[in-house]
This record gives structure tokens, sequence and C-alpha cells, in this order.
């Protein structure tokens, strides 16, 4: 069985992160999801995917998904952390928050996000958002290779 | 007195014939009267008495010498007369006897001396008669005794001719006479000689000369003047030298003194009336005068002359009246030369009427320029005169220097006519006038000035207004005067002057103006000062209220500086506020959406999952609970959107809502037929607004017009526009369920929902009324004829180009 990256998903809220999960499940996601859940630990896990860090090595996600509304530091400052990394450049984040704010939208994409994806209070609909995530990383996989 | 017989015994004496004789009575008595006649009287004297008796009429009277008895003579006036017995016949004699022995020795003095006089005369005659001048002696009343044989012969009479005449008696004129009467009798109260010079012309030869004479008194025994003696020199020829002599120094101090006059700052009047008072004294006349003649005119004026003791001949006279001879020579700048108008044949006619005016010599000379007659100097002497060449040659020269200066003085006197009328119209105006020479000291001030200030004109010279002058402005005054007089500027300024009769001072506007020459030197300064006291005082009553105004006003500004610091304190704080809300309603609707979010997914997990497990109440337990869950996604949805509404800015740009609504209609089938009808009047008018606040408005309230339907009613809307003033608006009629007056407002306010049997947040038409307003619009409900409601949306209308656009 191939060993595929993870989707790291940051977020904070457990019935969320479960209803993910389930999502993924149902939407036959294949990749495995690394969750943290707050900003600190985002860019703590990001770090220690770095090639020379020693010790407890991290796998290099294909994706992140990222809320914004998080303790520790901030969801958009977390963006911008790994916008500067020139190793993330590329790196899909996909902003995943309940905010419907046009400001909040305005300034993700200003810093770089990949999409921007309000969550959905539907199951179904939370299905269908993964298996567009999951057509994301198959898009990215190709444009790599 | 005695009695005596006819014989001249006498019979009886008194103590007076005693006292005459020196004898006793009893030596007497018995005795003839002619016993004691002096020898030489008694032969003569007895004869005499003898004639008497025996005519035996009249009285007898006889002076006669008396022998004393102590041998001295003794002059007696004998006075006798007859005393008669009863038949008339002469019985003895009354003799009356009087000491008149003085008066005897005086006559036989006088005599003595007479014939010592006649004498000595005749020695002198001899003497004077050998001398050129002229000896002559007068008594005391003026009458001639002698005259030497030099004057006889310039008289042409002999010496028995003149004795005892007086001058007049000899022919002189009456002012000679009378000169010499005058000399005579000072002469006599004086004892003292006295000189004269004097021309005269002897009546019978016409020999004329000029005699310097000397009368001398001659003291007679008694000490007082008996004669006056005279001798007189001819001196003509010597008169001719020193005549002329005379008149160059005379010359020369006329025209020095009418040099130094006319430099003097006195009018011309009385430079001429000086002048000629000078030339009178200088000439020995009565009278001098300068005329100004007017020929055109025909007139002569005589401004004034100098009259001596006579009338002044000042005045104006026609040309005419001066006679035909002084016209005729004076018109042609001839010379006239009059030495006595009686007897001048060009005069005499007018001799008894110069005479009054004591005009018996007279010498005119007339001035011409540009060939008229302009002037006359003439002097006028109230006895006849000769008048010598060299007193014309003087007389003209200073006629000519007197007309020159007349000249300029009348130009300067056109410009002092001038100054005087200046002065009238500055003593006429209301304000302080004042003048200065070129130098800044004043010169002059206005009658107003003084009765303002209380100072006398003269105090006001030079530098004496300052004392008028507030103390306080005193510096300042003299300061800018000074400045401005050097500068020749206009002068502008304003001081206090002190009111002399209260001892206030009160503003002055002063203004200054210099007044130069054609050579654009000042000569002078005219100024004028103001009382602007009243201005001064309302202008600073203005600027104190003024200052209280712009105090308030920088109070109110402060104020308002301070209200809107305190406003926008408060704005600060109401923003941090509304920041903390809308924070607050993020946080909430937010973090309130996550467990919501579980609360439905969940709920479909477990329908979708676990739906067979539940029985029939189980399964509706579950479907409230996401029903309910959903409501709440609902409510938060719309509180959201009320909240964006109320955040975001709307830009206005004009819409044509007919087109708009129909793009709503057309996009949702709730709106369509069979569901409901919706009817949309054409040609609404275009307004100002927001496309998508706009969209939210119409949205909500065509959803309510077609949600609030009784149930089986189809519901049926209609749109229209109606225009009002400035503004649209947007009517929304419904056949629906309508709302009651009392709750028409309410409708208005969030989360208020009047049915529980319809779906809603109670959102909806809070929002309608907030975008409205941020669209500067209104929303309002009407009830409908038909029972339903009448919502309308008023906006403003667009502008007519931009609506056809």
């Amino acid at each position: 069985m191939p060993t595929y990256p993870p989707i790291l998903y940051v977020e904070d809220e457990e019935n969320d992160v479960f209803l993910v999960r389930m999502a993924c499940r149902r939407a036959a996601v294949p990749l495995p999801l690394e969750v943290v859940v707050n900003g600190q630990e985002a860019l703590d896990y990001l770090e220690a995917t770095a090639p020379d860090v020693l010790g407890k090595r991290r796998d290099l996600p294909c994706i992140v998904l990222l809320d914004l509304n998080l303790p520790l530091v901030h969801g958009l400052e977390v963006l911008q952390w790994i916008r500067a990394q020139e190793r993330f450049r590329t790196l899909p984040v996909i902003v995943f928050t309940s905010s419907e704010q046009e400001s909040d939208r305005t300034r993700a994409c200003a810093l770089g996000a990949s999409d921007y994806i309000v969550k959905p209070s539907q199951m179904d609909q939370l299905v269908k958002i993964m298996e567009s995530l999951k057509r994301t990383w198959l898009m990215h996989c190709l444009a790599a290779s | 007195m005695a009695q005596a017989d006819l014989e001249g015994r006498l019979l009886r004496v008194n103590a007076g014939l005693c006292e005459i004789t020196g004898y006793q009575p009893d030596e007497l008595v018995g005795h003839s009267l002619f016993e004691f006649t002096h020898p030489d009287d008694r032969k003569g004297d007895a004869e005499a008495f003898s004639r008497f008796v025996q005519a035996a009429t009249g009285t007898f009277e006889i002076e006669k010498r008396y022998l004393r008895k102590d041998g001295e003579s003794v002059w007696g006036r004998v006075v006798i007369n007859l005393v008669r017995d009863d038949t008339g016949r002469p019985t003895r004699t009354a003799v009356v006897i009087q000491n008149i022995t003085a008066g005897k020795r005086a006559e036989a003095a006088q005599r003595q001396a007479v014939e010592r006089y006649e004498r000595q005369l005749r020695l002198f005659d001899g003497v004077a008669s050998t001398t050129p001048d002229f000896v002559y002696v007068f008594n005391r009343e003026g009458r001639f005794l002698y005259a030497n044989r030099r004057l006889l012969e310039v008289w042409g009479m002999s010496l028995p001719d003149i004795i005892g005449k007086t001058c007049r008696e000899l022919g002189y004129e009456q002012w000679h006479h009378d000169m010499h009467m005058r000399e005579i009798a000072q002469v006599i109260g004086s004892k003292k000689p006295i000189r004269g010079e004097v021309p005269f012309r002897a009546p019978l030869t016409g020999i004329f000369g000029v005699y310097e004479y000397i009368f001398t008194p001659v003291l007679g025994p008694d000490g007082e003047v008996e004669l006056i003696a005279g001798t007189t020199r001819d001196v003509t020829d010597r008169k001719q030298i020193e005549e002329t002599l005379r008149d160059r120094e005379r010359q020369q101090r006329l025209l020095a003194l009418i040099g130094e006059f006319s430099a003097q700052p006195i009018d011309l009047a009385e430079l001429t009336r000086t002048i000629c008072a000078r030339v009178a004294v200088e000439f020995e006349v009565s009278r001098c005068g300068f005329s100004l003649v007017d020929v055109r005119g025909g007139t002569v004026l005589v401004t004034d002359d100098f009259h001596g003791p006579f009338d002044s001949l000042a005045g104006a006279y026609a040309i005419d009246s001066f006679g035909d001879y002084l016209r005729a020579e004076t018109v042609v700048g001839r010379v006239v030369a009059v030495e006595d108008t009686a007897t001048d044949p060009r005069t005499a006619h007018l001799a008894s009427n110069l005479e009054l005016l004591h005009l018996r010599a007279h010498l005119t000379i007339p001035l011409h320029r540009a060939g008229e007659w302009v002037a006359a100097l003439w002097i006028t002497d109230h006895a006849p005169r000769r008048w010598t060449q060299g007193e014309i040659e003087t007389l003209r020269l200073i006629a000519e220097r007197l007309w020159s200066v007349t000249e300029r003085r009348q130009a300067e006197e056109t410009l002092y006519d001038r100054e005087q009328q200046f002065s009238a119209l500055a003593e006429s105006v209301p304000q302080l006038i004042w003048r200065s020479d070129a130098t800044g000291r004043i010169d002059y001030v206005n009658d107003r000035w003084c009765n303002y200030t209380g100072q006398d004109s003269a105090s006001a010279f030079n530098q004496g207004w300052l004392a008028a002058v507030h103390p306080d402005d005193r510096a300042q005054a003299a300061e800018s005067w000074t400045r401005a007089a050097n500068s020749g500027e206009l002068y502008e300024t304003e001081y206090r002057l002190r009111r002399g009769i209260d001892r206030t001072y009160r503003w002055f506007l002063v203004r200054g103006a210099p007044l130069r020459d054609d050579a654009g030197k000042i000569t002078r300064w005219f100024g004028t000062s103001t009382d602007i006291h009243e201005q001064r005082l309302t202008l600073a009553a203005l600027q104190e209220s003024q200052r209280q105004l712009r105090e308030t006003r920088d109070e109110l500004e402060h104020a308002n500086t301070a209200l809107e610091q305190k406003i926008s304190e408060r704005t600060a704080r109401l923003r941090d506020s509304v920041a903390e809300l809308e924070h607050f309603s993020y946080t909430i609707t937010h973090d309130m959406r996550a467990p919501l979010r579980a609360m439905q997914a969940f709920g479909q997990i477990l329908r979708e999952e676990y739906n067979s497990r539940l029985d029939a109440t189980g399964a509706d337990y579950l479907r409230r609970i996401v029903e309910a869950a959903s409501r709440m996604d609902s409510l938060i949805t719309d509180a959201l959107n009320y909240a964006k509404a109320v955040q975001t800015e709307m830009v206005l740009s004009p819409i044509d809502p007919g087109a708009l609504l129909r793009g709503i209609v057309e996009s949702y089938p709730q709106f369509h037929i069979p569901l409901a009808s919706v009817e949309i009047e054409e040609r609404i008018p275009a307004v100002l607004a927001n496309p998508a606040g706009l969209t939210q408005c119409v949205s909500n309230l065509l959803g309510n017009a077609v949600k609030f339907v009784a149930p089986g009613k189809i519901p049926h809307v209609r749109i229209s526009g109606e225009v009002l003033g400035s503004n649209v608006r947007l009517w929304f009629e419904d056949n629906g369920i309508g709302i009651p007056a009392d709750q028409r407002e309410r409708v208005f306010v969030m989360f208020q929902r009047l049915s529980k049997n319809y779906e809603g947040t109670g959102v909806g038409l809070a929002l309608v009324r907030k975008v409205a307003e941020k669209m500067r619009g209104r929303v309002g409900i009407e009830s409908a004829a038909g029972g339903g409601s009448r919502f309308w949306l008023e906006l403003c209308r667009a502008p007519q180009a931009q609506e056809r656009a």
C-alpha cells in the first residue's frame, strides 16, 4: 500500500474534525489526515518537516486545511508564515472557516490562500467539499510529476 | 489942603500940607503961599494966581515946586477954587496940593534917557549903516523903531515911513508878520535871542532873498525887555549851496527810510503815511500825500496823507475836481509847482477855496507807467513857498521809489487778501485750523482753536500748541509733526487735545498738508484738527463689543472644541464599542454556528445511519432538533446580514427599479404563476440606490408579500412607482393577511415577529429599513383597501439625464 502525504488539518473544533474525517471517508479521500489544534502546533509541525530536522521528523503535507479562528496563532498568521517559507511556496493552503466575512476572504486571498471554503452545515455538502479536495490533490500530483 | 485969601495968604492949613512943606501950622498961617514956592517957579505962579482971582471963574491948576523947611524942593499939583459969599462975590480960595514929587522925578529921568537914547541911536545908525546886514529895532508891540539904510533900500522906504509900523503895515504877508509877532512875544517872554530864516520878497522893490535873522532882547533898567533889536543877513547864495547839500542828504535819508520800511511787515497804507510824514518834516511842509490814480476810472485815491494840524485830504476824488491846470499838466507827466496859489494865475481863481484847505503852495510830482498816469506824490504848505529844483528832484526820486514799493506791496497784499480770505474761511469752519511756516512752527490758529483750548493764539505759536496736547500723546504728536514737516509728507495722526473750559481731553484727527511754491519748495503748512471724540468712543465701544464678541466666540469655539473633542472621544468610544460589538457579534455568530453545524450534521448522520433503529417518537425528536438548529442557523445568517448591512458603505448610482424587479421575479420560481402573481408597473422612474442594497430590500418586501397570505390563497403583488417631489416611492401592494394598524411600527423592529404561523426570523423588515436608510431612503406601511398590506420604499429620484441614460 503506497504511503500518501498527509492533509494537515489545523482545527480546534473537535466536532468539525470528526465531521471532516467522516466526510473524507465518505468521499474516499486516500490521504491521511494529520490534525493540529492551534496555530502554533501548525507552525511546529511544518517546521518539523524540514530535511535537517533530527528526531521526530514530520511528513510533509500535500494540502493544508486551515481554520482561521485558532488559539495561540491566528490562521491568517499561519498562512502568512507558510507563504514566507521558500519550500512551502506552492503548498496548497485551503482556508476552511465558518466566517462568511468578506474581509476575511479578501485578506486570505491576499496572503496567498489557494482557496476559501465556508464550512457547510449540511453533511452532504461537506462530503462534496472533500471530494473536491481529493481532485485538487490529484491535480497537484499530476502537475508535480 | 488949605484956605487962603485972595492975595494968597494962608488962613488955615491941614496936617497934609504941613507934612508936604515940613512946617508947623503956625509957621504957615498968615504967610503967603508963594513964600514957600521954589524961587524958579515963584514969579510965574504969582502972576497966574492973580489972573485967576481977577477972572473969578473956574479952577486954577498948576504944577510947581515948593521949598520945604529943610531946603528940599517938593513937586506939587495945586488945584485952587474960589470960595464965594452969598452974593457970589469971591471971598477967599480953597487950595488942594498933591505931592507929585515921585512922578516928576521919573518923568525927568525918562526924558534924560530918551535924550541919551537918541544920541546913542544916532551913533548906532551911523555904525549900522556901514554893514551889509539889515539892522532894525522893534518896540514891544512889534512896531519898527529903527531900520538901517540897507534895509530901507530893500524896502524902498525912508526911515520916517517905517517908524511905528508893523511888518504887515509894511506889506509883509500875513504869515510872515504873524511869525515875527510870535517870535517877538517869545523874546519878550524868554528874554533870550531867537534865530530864524525866511525867504522874503520885498513888496515894493521885488527884491528876493533868503534871510537869516536874529532878534535880541534889549533890557530896560527894570530888567524887562524894552526893545527888540534885529539883524538880518542875506544868505541866498549860501542857502543855495546848503540847499543842494541838504537836498542830497534829505534824498538819501528818505530813500534809506523807504528801503528800511518797505522791508518791514507794515501795511502799505501805513508805510505810505510814514514816508509822507517824513517827507513833510524833511521838506517842512504842512501836508504830504501819495495818491493812486486811475485815469481810466477818472479817480484819484488818496488813501491817507500827512496833514499836520490840518484836516486830512484822504478820500477818493474825481480827477477833474483838481482843476484843469493840474490835470492838464499831470496827465502829460509835468511837475506842477505852485508857489502861491493866491497869486499864481493858474490857481488864483481857486484861491479862496484853497485857503480853506490851508493850501497856499503845492508841488505835485505825477508818475507815469507805460504812458499812463498812475500815481502822484504831492506836498502842500499853508504858506507860499518856493520850490527848488533840488526838492523837485528829490521828490521825484521818492515818488518813483514809493511807487515800486506800492506795486510790490499791492502784489503782496493781494496775497494777504487771500490770506484774509483763508482766515475768514478758517474762522467759519467747525474744525480747529492751524498754519505753520515751512519748518513746522505754528504761526496761525483760528478762533476755534483758541475757544476750544483756552489758549490765546500767541501761546499756540511755535511749539506752544503742544501744551494743549494730552501729556501721554505729546511726545508722539511732536515727533510725528516734526517728521512730517521734515519729510513733506501728508500729515495725519490722532491725539487728545485739552478742552480749556473743563480741562477734559477729547480725541482729534489731525491732518496737515504742505503748500509748495512753484519750485516745489514747501512754504507753509495748513492743517485741521477735527473732533472725533464721539466717533472714537463709538469705535472703542464697537471694538470693545467686538472684543467681547470675539471672546464669546472664542469661548464658544473653545466650548465647541471641547464639545467636538468630547464628541470625538465619545465617537471613538462608540466606535470602540461598535467594534467590540461587531467583534462580539462576529464571534457569536461564528462560534455559535460551529456547534449548530455540528448539531445539524450529526442530526443528519443520525437520521441517515440510525433511522431504522429509532421509533416514531425518536424520529420526531430528531426532526425537531434538526429544525431548531436549522432555524437557529437562519437567525444567525440574517443577523449577520443585518450586521453586514450596517457596516457596509453603500455607493449610490441610478437604477431602474422596474428592470431590477423583473430580474428578481424571473430568477425565483416562488414568484411565478401558479405559486404567485407579480405585477410590475411600466416606466417606474429611476432611483439613486445601491444595487445589492436595493436587491436586498425588494427581495425581502417581495418575499414577505407572497409569504404572508392566507392558506389556499394565491399571492398577488402589485408594484408601482410614484414621484413625490425629488423622491420616488415604490409601492408593494399585496392581498395578504395585512398588519393591524397598532402593530405597523413593530414590524420594522429587529426580531419582532407578528405571527408564529409563518417562517421568519423577524430580521427581514429591520434589515430593509436599515438598508433603505443607508441608501438615504425610507420605508413604511399602509393598509390596503382589500385588507392586504401596502409597503412602500421611498428613494431619491435619479437625475433626469442619467435616468434617460
